[in-house]
């Protein structure tokens, strides 16, 4: 049976990944054959992927043929396409994810830091703040924790980087993103918003696997509309990053009022 | 074209049966026909290989297998079951120049096994003997091809281990009969049990069914040893005798990773060329030209 341009591209914005990565055109096309049991011709497929392209949904890069990715819904409000063409609900997007991943990051795994009350814990969404030009140096969000002793002389100062990913966006690639943050931090976390039942478990364990080889921590996420409902997997290993690069990380992504709050936990009264 | 049936078959399990069908399918695909793969094995592993196991649940959800419509046929009485709209066109996650491979599934569920089982004692428990079974089971079938077969240029069975009573339709209906075997002791002494059964044994003089064709060898997880070097030239100096139950393929697929990395790529996207990897592309289409000369008798 023949599809309608609009189907093609429904289904194109179902089956692209949700956190933005690229798709061949080939590939897409072959994913569009299998989702639809029929073969769709080269010129139908760039029919369906320009019409997305006008109303501003994807975009596109040059090389092998040529990709197309999904862009972030901000950047597609100007031309939302008609009640009858949007897509059937699909999962929650990276972008959609940041919020509930905050709401745990300021609820749950703080209060599992089991910080002394006059420590100072500061979270920042650095996913827009950062060099461009900087591969894999943006983490979504950094935590910082810091803390003086009792009795031992010093502070402690504690940067964790998180690594968010959507259902379908967790693969190898994603573990080494987060490994990569860590040059700047002490911890790195992949978290992975992976609900019950979901398809994409059967990666569960090669994706643990390559966080435990690589010391990189492995939250699960499994409902965003609840901040408890978040499991540590796999429990990060502390790198041994230089306090130099640390300080010169924290200084470009913290705002003034955080970072005063982080020196007057190590430069205050002792707890 | 005229649509030719394939069956791939040996008693042996772990023959490579599978890996030849996908294999083989895939390559008659990337050749530009039409193909459709029908998987008679309750492992279902080449529904798995092919369409993933996304798709496969789906399918196995929505009663489009093998196993499904024999239950509707021989058990809920439904005469008016067919195959067609349980096929699942457009399955391949491959592609080739570009365009994906023209593959289509006829999926398999592991409840074929018990399908099977109830099938044989239900019917006997209603007078039919076990002849009988295979002969009903095959006049469903043909006709369900004869319907079939006008859309595709090559249908392939991939057949569960044993002589099951759809291996023994599948084989009698097949244009060439392919039997994947080890060049060793236990797969040779294998192949010899399954030729005389059919061929020559009981089986054949009991039925009033069509006899199948000469079988062709095909060697398959071919390793560098003494042991192998010497059956294949067995085999090869048995097929070249007269009157020798089989004939044997030249094309030999050696035991190779990439081979068993190829039917794991169910979530990628890959080209032919790089899903069968280190040579073997070129092995399947090699196999394919012999394939073809077998089919038409040159």
């Amino acid at each position: 049976m023949p599809v309608s341009i609009g189907d093609i591209a429904r289904q194109m914005v179902v089956l692209l990944p949700q956190d933005g990565a690229p798709v061949l055109n080939r590939v897409m096309r072959v994913m569009l054959a299998r989702r639809l049991e029929t073969t769709i011709d080269q010129d139908h497929y760039f029919e369906a992927r320009d019409l997305l392209l006008r109303q501003g949904r994807v975009g596109i890069q040059r090389g092998q043929g040529g990709q197309v990715f999904l862009l972030p819904e901000k950047a597609s409000q100007a031309a939302p396409p008609k009640a009858s063409e949007v897509p059937a609900p699909v999962g929650w997007t990276e972008a959609q994810l940041m919020k509930p991943l905050k709401a745990y990051l300021h609820g749950p795994f703080a209060k599992g830091l089991d910080l002394p009350k006059e420590a100072a814990c500061v979270v920042q969404d650095t996913s827009a703040i950062g060099p461009r030009r900087g591969r894999w140096a943006r983490p979504d969000f950094i935590l910082v924790s810091a803390m003086k002793f009792n009795l031992m002389p010093g502070a402690q100062v504690d940067v964790h980087s998180f690594e968010l990913k959507a259902e379908s966006g967790a693969t190898d690639l994603a573990v080494y993103e987060a490994l990569a943050q860590t040059r700047f931090t002490h911890f790195g976390h992949l978290v992975w918003h992976l609900p019950e039942q979901s398809e994409s478990e059967a990666r569960l364990a090669e994706i643990a696997q390559q966080c435990d080889q690589h010391g990189i921590g492995l939250i699960r996420m499994f409902d965003p509309d609840n901040a408890e409902a978040c499991e540590i997997l796999v429990d990060p290993v502390r790198k041994a990053t230089l306090p130099a690069i640390v300080d010169g990380f924290l200084e470009r992504r913290l705002s003034g009022d955080q970072r005063n709050k982080i020196a007057h936990a190590i430069n205050g009264a002792r707890a | 074209m005229k649509c030719k049936v394939i069956a791939v078959a040996n008693m042996k399990g772990g023959v490579g049966k599978t890996a030849t069908v996908v294999g083989l399918a895939e390559a008659l695909a990337a050749e530009g026909a039409e193909t459709l793969v029908v998987d008679l094995d309750p492992q279902a592993n080449a529904s798995i290989c092919l369409a993933g196991d996304s798709i496969l649940k789906t399918l196995i959800e929505e009663g489009n297998t093998i196993d499904a419509f024999l239950d509707d046929r021989f058990f809920r009485k439904k005469s008016e079951a067919s195959i067609a709209p349980r096929i699942r066109t457009n399955v391949s996650n491959v592609f080739h120049l570009n365009d994906q491979l023209m593959l289509s599934l006829l999926a398999s569920s592991s409840e074929l096994r018990l399908l099977e089982r109830k099938l044989v004692f239900e019917l006997t428990k209603t007078g039919f003997s076990l002849d009988r079974i295979v002969e009903s089971l095959h006049s469903i079938i043909k006709d369900q091809l004869r319907r079939t077969r006008k859309d595709y240029d090559y249908i392939v069975f991939d057949c569960a281990p044993g002589i099951s009573a759809l291996t023994e339709v599948s084989l009698r209906l097949a244009d060439l009969v392919i039997v994947p075997t080890i060049p060793d002791f236990l797969s040779t002494y294998g192949l010899h049990s399954f030729c005389s059964n059919l061929w020559t044994g009981d089986i054949a003089k009991r039925t009033t069914l069509k006899k199948p064709k000469r079988p062709h060898v095909l060697i398959t997880r071919k390793r560098p040893t003494r042991e192998h070097t010497q059956t294949i030239e067995r085999l090869r100096m048995e097929a070249a005798t007269t009157g020798s139950g089989f004939g044997i393929f030249r094309t030999e697929i050696p035991e190779r990773t990439a081979i068993a990395e190829a039917l794991g790529k169910i979530h990628e996207w890959p080209s032919f060329s790089q899903k069968w990897k280190d040579g073997t592309a070129a092995t399947l289409e090699e196999l394919v030209t012999e394939v073809e000369e077998a089919l038409n008798g040159t």
